[in-house]
């Protein structure tokens, strides 16, 4: 990942902005990341010191210097460098300046001037260094960072690939100074309901809390459902702080694996913590391997086309389309949508073979009053019996073994339904 | 839920919750006995606003997101005995620190200024901060507050030396492991080292395991990293320790707020002699080479005449980062910076400053010296011409060990060394140091003399400062040296450069303030400049 001082970033009224990669400046930007790309791989076995030099050997305009400089820290990301082995360079320095120490004593009190050299050759003799002068000075700081070798390499395909990392990177870097993001979310046709999930859980991983808003419900009309959501930390109800900004940067590729949305930062940026506003959205960032629609998984898929088969005009079936949140508590992004002909909606999660644990947390969330009705399905494996769930509650769990059964799915919804 | 219904307070994430308990506190069935709502926490927020003192009032919000009353961790013990005079009962799952099961094992009497200043931390309830002088014997006042408090205690250092430096004498104190968070260290015990770094990355996950913190060089506190790490803490008692608690940026205010009240100073002049080796400070002004002189002049034209021709005035709040913006976007710029860093560095790296580094090398064979430079480049290079252990960031701490036991031992006359050394180290038996190179920082300058203060013997400790004469580094010397400790009154004939040197001067004090203020891990990252 990007860090900030990599990053050139340009105010524009109280917003941040990343200057755009122009078209006509992209084969450029390419070219030189193809450049620093052969000469990465090339230096395999060679030092990092060595590296870092035919870097910035590399010819590039003064304005090219961020962007040459942001290409460098992904590479020297993907690379892995590993002390040479041989002399224990750490018993060598002792050896030297210990016996460094002697001589100068020696001398001077001789009325001579200390000589270095013949310290270096002393111990080159003693530990049977080639004759060359640098064998010693090489053995003995060969631990060090810039002495390291480059052992292995994973670097990315081509200079096109760098620039798209980079592209990523900065947008990850400005983050870090995020003090809060406002992601406004779309499911165009509630198949997104997997990259939703994975997106709360990663705000769970990084310890963020988020407050939900609906924006819109799901229309009959094709309308898409859209929420808001407000994500930061624990800290941050008592001002603005930066101290949640790599869990928000972070956070970046699960928001990128939704189709649809638009992320809002508040920033401090510069060495003033300046408070500005920083957007991003899909279009700009789109993720090139979930530009097709994303595949839902096989259980849901089965489930709603034999709801569809049983529901005659009772009922429509439909995907996603809800974020039921109790805060506090939790959150639970249903699979499907059953809305009766009365009006009354109930929501399906498949929870499949998740875990024990999955249920019992689904149970909570009901018992301790999540909005809207839910029907909860699970494995028998997972061993939890259904009868935990109050009958009076809005909630139903259905069990099965094998194959989903729709019956059974409908019966728990019209249960719940009346509830 | 009724007024005089329990109520439950965890930590979470470096927060406290308020919430009411879940029905196995209250041993009822209710469940709606336990829903603390927004009109019951608006009540319980006035009462406590009422109950707490004025540092704490205000510290408790209603938390929409997580359906809690929520307070920074700091705000534990005035708000655990501001519950308990409203007549609240509390079930505290917040506190997970122990009593300290260790005792003291080696007992030392205490000087006269150790024991008012133990006196006076406990008369303001075992919070605030204790001014002493580097030698002056700092940890040892730690050591009698954690005899006194008996919880367990988490010591947070600015550097990975002065973290293993506390390891040992906590170890050596208590007679018992002593935990370590840091320098791919984690082990947490009732008596734990951290460093500044890792206590703001960790604090969310260890801030209730510890009654007592202790924060070394505690002027690292307030940058607003650092600071976020004390609010984090829910210790009720807090320790603070530094020779130098002013900041340039003002923002030693904080102390009151996230350790407690100023409770004792002393200055390093009332205690020299009697509790700290005597001194002298010796300034050697090295001329430039020719070549030097002539590419010294040649960068600094290029650089001050980007800065006039674009009207920059370098001595203005803003006017560094100017500069460096304005030099960003084209050519001409980037080769003013590059003078900039060039012209810099020739004063900084003079080949003359060298030739009296061996000079000094020669005369003090004998003492202990601690070679102090700008950059690890630079002390690296000494390293490999004159052939001292140097201790960087890279070292690791067994090397560290060696070297300073071999200082100790008198196997290694010099140590040469950037900044990690510059605080808190201690060395007892160095008596030389040569100051190469560095910042405009007043802070860093007394902390680098600091490192030769300790009393031992009838040791009589000397300082060193290389300044390469008529250049902007004079400017630089001058400002490091605006404390009482140096007390040399010819050493203050200011250097009186031009109106526009001066200003372009600001560069480096600009630069240095920045230095001065952030808590960007500048001890434990590595420091970046190029070899002399």
């Amino acid at each position: 990942m990007l860090t900030t001082d990599l990053v050139r970033a340009r105010k524009r009224g109280d917003r941040l902005v990343l200057p755009a990669l122009r078209t006509r400046d992209r084969p450029r930007a390419e070219a030189l990341a193809g450049d620093l790309l052969t000469l990465t791989r090339g230096a395999v076995g060679e030092t990092r010191g060595a590296l870092r030099e035919a870097w910035s050997s590399l010819e590039h305009t003064a304005r090219e210097r961020m962007m040459v400089r942001g290409f460098c820290k992904l590479l020297e990301d993907g690379c892995t460098f590993e002390s040479a082995e041989g002399l224990d360079p750490v018993a060598l320095r002792d050896r030297v300046f210990a016996l460094a120490a002697q001589r100068r004593r020696e001398a001077v009190d001789g009325g001579d001037a200390f000589d270095p050299h013949a310290v270096l050759a002393q111990v080159a003799h003693d530990e049977a260094l080639a004759a060359e002068p640098d064998a010693l000075s090489r053995a003995m700081w060969s631990d060090l960072k810039q002495e390291q070798r480059l052992v292995e390499t994973s670097l990315p395909a081509d200079g096109a690939a760098l620039v798209e990392r980079w592209l990523d990177g900065r947008a990850q870097a400005v983050l870090l100074r995020a003090t809060r993001v406002v992601l406004t979310i779309e499911d165009p046709d509630g198949r997104d309901a997997d990259a939703i999930r994975a997106l709360f859980r990663a705000m769970k991983f990084r310890r963020l809390l988020y407050r939900i808003e609906q924006l819109r419900e799901p229309g009959a009309g094709g309308a898409s459902a859209r929420w808001r959501v407000t994500i930061d930390g624990p800290s941050a109800l008592f001002g603005p702080t930066t101290r949640y900004g790599l869990g928000l940067a972070l956070l970046l590729p699960a928001v990128r694996a939704c189709r649809r949305w638009q992320l809002q930062a508040d920033v401090r940026w510069g060495k003033r913590r300046e408070a500005l506003r920083f957007e991003l959205d899909a279009a700009e960032h789109p993720q090139p391997a979930r530009r097709e629609r994303p595949p839902i998984s096989d259980d849901v898929a089965k489930l709603r086309a034999s709801l569809r088969d049983k529901v005659g005009d009772r009922w429509k079936v439909r995907l996603g389309g809800a974020l039921l949140s109790l805060p506090g508590v939790g959150l639970v992004v249903p699979d499907l949508q059953l809305r009766r002909d009365d009006g009354v909606t109930v929501h399906v999660e498949v929870l499949g073979y998740w875990s024990r644990e999955a249920v019992w947390r689904r149970v909570e969330l009901v018992e301790k009053g999540l909005s809207g009705r839910v029907v909860f399905v699970f494995s028998e494996r997972l061993r939890v019996s259904p009868e935990v769930l109050d009958e009076a509650l809005p909630g139903a769990l259905v069990r099965y073994k094998g194959v989903i059964s729709a019956r059974q799915v409908l019966q728990a919804a019209e249960a719940v339904a009346d509830r | 839920m009724p007024d005089d219904a329990p109520l439950l307070l965890r930590f979470s994430a470096g927060t406290l919750e308020l919430t009411a308990p879940p029905p196995r506190h209250t041993g009822g069935s209710e469940r709606a006995a336990t829903v603390l709502g927004p009109p019951q926490a608006a009540a319980l927020i006035a009462a406590l606003d009422d109950a707490l003192d004025e540092a704490n009032a205000g510290s408790w919000q209603w938390d929409a997101r997580a359906a809690c009353l929520r307070a920074p961790a700091r705000a534990y013990a005035p708000t655990r005995r501001g519950l308990q005079a409203l007549g609240r009962k509390v079930v505290d799952e917040a506190r997970a620190y122990p009593e300290l099961g260790a005792t003291l094992r080696v007992r030392r009497a205490p000087r006269p200024y150790q024991r008012e200043a133990i006196g006076a931390w406990k008369a303001a309830r075992c919070r605030g901060v204790v001014v002493l002088p580097t030698g002056a014997g700092k940890s040892h006042v730690a050591v009698m507050a954690m005899a006194v408090t008996r919880r367990a205690t988490l010591v947070v250092a600015p550097t990975l030396d002065l973290v293993r430096q506390w390891h040992g004498l906590l170890k050596t104190s208590f007679g018992c492991e002593v935990g370590v968070v840091g320098g791919g260290d984690h082990e947490v015990r009732p008596i734990t080292v951290t460093t500044y770094d890792s206590a703001y990355l960790h604090m969310e996950h260890l801030g209730a395991r510890f009654g007592l913190v202790v924060f070394d060089e505690c002027h690292h506190l307030p940058g607003a990293s650092f600071a976020f790490a004390a609010e984090q803490c829910l210790a009720p008692y807090r320790l603070g320790l530094t020779a130098t608690p002013e900041r340039s940026d003002g923002r030693h205010t904080l102390y009151e707020k996230l350790i407690g009240p100023t409770v004792h100073e002393q200055a390093i002049v009332q205690l020299a002699g009697d509790y700290l080796a005597d001194y002298d400070v010796e300034r050697i002004v090295v001329s430039l080479t020719s070549a030097e002189r002539a590419a010294y002049e040649s960068h600094r034209a290029v650089y001050l005449g980007f800065v006039r021709s674009h009207g920059i005035r370098l001595g203005a709040p803003n006017g560094w980062a100017t500069f460096l913006m304005r030099t960003a976007g084209s050519e001409a710029g980037q080769r003013a910076l590059e003078s900039y860093r060039a012209q810099k560095r020739l004063a900084l790296c003079a080949e003359g400053k060298l030739d009296v580094v061996g000079d000094l090398l020669d005369l003090h064979r004998h003492d202990r010296a601690l070679l102090f430079t700008q950059d690890n480049a630079t002390a690296y290079a000494i390293s490999r011409r004159f052939l001292v252990p140097v201790i960087t960031h890279q070292t690791r701490v067994s090397e560290r060990t060696a070297i300073l036991g071999g200082l100790a031992s008198g196997r290694f006359a010099a140590i040469v060394t950037s900044k990690v050394l510059n605080e808190g180290v201690d060395v007892p038996s160095a008596n030389v140091a040569i100051v190469i190179s560095g910042s405009g920082s007043v802070r860093e300058h007394v902390q680098r003399l600091g490192r030769v203060l300790r009393k031992q013997g009838d040791k009589r400790a000397v300082l060193y400062e290389l300044v390469s004469g008529d250049t902007s580094e004079q400017f630089t010397s001058d400002r490091r040296r605006e404390h009482v400790a140096y007390r040399d009154p010819d050493a203050e004939d200011a250097h009186a450069p031009d109106d526009a040197d001066a200003d372009a001067d600001a560069d480096d004090t600009a630069a240095d303030t920045a230095a001065d203020t952030a808590d960007d891990g500048a001890h434990t990252a590595p420091t970046r400049g190029a070899p002399c």
